[in-house]
């Protein structure tokens, strides 16, 4: 498990090092770190700092927190088939988003901050729907009908946006992306994110209990209450936060507890840290992937679309297993 | 712990009385047996005494009320082993058998010692290793009560811990149960086996309707006359009801 996670921080580290390489054309990174180190005003150093590191950081704390979060809501509801969005945050944040570009608030932090108030708001509604105590198949039906409905506003406001400039503008951010966003998105997610992550660390010893059912849990001394209110406000922070910004990246959450629960020999609570190194590191390649293919072709391709064209199959694949366990 | 009591126990659920009126006394070294027919409140009368059933009336731990102590105080005092509990996720058997000391907030090498210690004494240790999805039924049963086990509870309130094994291994199951108690600690065991109540038990509850119909040992209880009331069955002429649930096996070694 330490070796485990000690080669996944050196791989994230390599990959967000090797990251800032990478951009529609070259620049001598080390020249323009020593040119902002000695605040020489340099077009690269500009680059480096306001362009490519943000993108870097954002893709790593926006990967960090989907890991985190699909591990935690994975091990809450004992489901490997649970993914972060299902209890209404990124619906929610989706939708406080398209409202702001709507309206025409798209600018500034106006798209951030509505997708914030719309994930905690729908987190709530989810919440509230379910019961402070509620068992695990209304809270996830509480959740499908959430986001069924969030889905079906988004697309009646896609239906009667006023221009098509609205509508391609809306549909792009929809698709989710960590390009084209400068150090104040960064410094508006961070907040949230680490909030949220430290709640949803918090409830490790929890998690590994609820493996036994919730009952025995209970029995062993976990405040289930506090746990599922600890998950929600850990969840609705860091993912409203990191969506409001990036837009909806789907499958990271889903797939990185998968992919890593054996190396945390499936104990839950271990695998929060892991999952969230290992998502940083999965929207981190997915996001190189993005940067070279447009290199190579001049095709703009948001990573959301990349990390939804591999997670997909990979779902399927899971499902199948699933289906047939021998 | 010395003592147990409850008092006037009762619980309702959805409308509906599932125990009524239930007083409980246990001492410690004891192993209380609860039998009766099924829907008579058995399992709800453990999760009662487990904290995780609200329920009327009073619970004493040593004369002290056990609402007053919090979630981990509770949990380091009293184990529950549930009736086929879940297991969600493939853990090792030492994983699982850890989760035991959860209560105890602790390193994680005082969790492994004594962990390592509960596996030797509930003879799991050839199977620390593997994985609960690899385990045969009796396996598993076994590991879940050296779960319950591991964190030295003064009270274990197992609910039918012994349903579904073979032979063979309801008597192993037994004899770690009497060993728990031997130690000077207690234990309420749901029961339906009057071969095995009467065997191990030092006292029987005989439940019917979420009512106690009687209380004492196995000899007072296991009489043709609570039997037939409460599961309307009937002796042969001339046996002697204890007799008719004898147990004469035991575990080879």
């Amino acid at each position: 498990m330490k070796h485990a996670t000690l080669i996944l921080g050196l791989v994230t580290a390599a990959l967000g090092l090797f990251s800032l390489f990478i951009g529609s054309n070259p620049i001598p990174v080390f020249q323009a770190l020593l040119d902002r180190l000695h605040d020489i005003p340099s077009a690269i150093a500009i680059v480096l700092t306001e362009v490519r590191l943000p993108r870097t950081l954002i893709a790593l704390l926006a990967g960090a927190v989907l890991g985190l979060c699909g591990a935690a809501l994975q091990g809450f509801l004992h489901n490997p088939l649970a993914s972060p969005g299902l209890i209404g945050t990124s619906g929610g944040a989706a939708f406080g988003a398209v409202i702001a570009l709507y309206f025409g608030f798209g600018s500034g932090l106006g798209v951030p901050l509505a997708g914030i108030a719309g994930a905690l708001v729908a987190t709530w509604t989810v919440y509230r729907i379910a019961g402070r105590d509620g068992d695990t198949l209304t809270l996830i039906l509480a959740g499908v009908a959430i986001n069924a409905l969030l889905t079906a506003s988004i697309s009646l406001l896609l239906s009667l946006a006023p221009s098509p400039y609205a509508v391609q503008e809306i549909v792009v951010w929809l698709l989710g992306s960590v390009a084209n966003h400068g150090s104040d998105d960064l410094w508006l997610m961070l907040p949230g994110a680490l909030t949220g992550g430290l709640l949803l660390m918090r409830t490790r010893r929890a998690l590994d209990a609820l493996t036994l059912g919730e009952e025995t849990a209970a029995s062993l001394g976990v405040d289930l209450m506090r746990t599922r209110a600890q998950l929600f406000a850990g969840i609705a922070l860091a993912m409203g936060s990191v969506v409001a910004v990036t837009g909806a990246i789907g499958f990271v959450g889903l797939v990185t507890p998968h992919l890593l629960r054996p190396l945390a020999a499936h104990r839950p609570g271990r695998l929060l840290g892991l999952s969230a190194l290992g998502g940083a590191a999965l929207l981190l390649a997915a996001d190189i992937g993005v940067r070279l293919l447009q290199r190579a072709t001049g095709a703009s391709i948001q990573v959301g679309v990349i990390t939804a064209l591999l997670g997909a199959p990979f779902f399927l694949w899971l499902i199948l297993r699933q289906r047939s366990p021998a | 712990m010395k003592r147990l009591e409850a008092l006037r126990l009762g619980v309702q659920i959805g409308g509906q009385e599932i125990l009524r009126e239930l007083d409980l006394r246990l001492e410690a070294g004891q192993m209380l047996g609860v039998i009766g027919p099924n829907g008579a409140g058995k399992s709800t009368l453990l999760r009662a005494l487990a904290g995780i059933q609200p329920a009327r009336g009073e619970i004493l731990l040593d004369g002290h009320e056990l609402a007053a102590l919090s979630p981990r105080q509770r949990a380091r005092r009293i184990a529950w082993l549930a009736q086929n509990g879940p297991v969600h996720w493939p853990l090792s058997v030492a994983r699982i058998v850890a989760l035991g000391r959860l209560a105890w907030h602790e390193a994680e090498a005082a969790t492994r010692q004594a962990t390592r210690e509960t596996l030797r004494e509930t003879g799991l240790e050839g199977l620390a290793d593997r994985n609960y999805d690899q385990l045969s039924g009796g396996e598993k049963a076994r590991v879940l009560l050296a779960r319950a086990l591991n964190g030295k509870p003064e009270l274990l309130l197992a609910d039918e811990p012994t349903a579904a094994l073979d032979l063979a291994h309801q008597l192993e199951v037994m004899t770690l149960l009497r060993n728990h108690c031997q130690a000077g600690r207690a234990a309420i065991v749901v029961l339906h086996d009057l071969r095995l109540a009467a065997h191990y038990c030092d006292r029987l509850l005989l439940l019917k309707q979420g009512v106690a119909l009687t209380e004492g040992s196995p000899r007072q209880v296991i009489s043709a006359h609570w039997l037939e009331l409460a599961y309307r069955i009937r002796l042969r002429e001339g046996i002697d009801p204890l007799d008719a649930f004898r147990l004469e096996w035991t575990v080879m070694t």
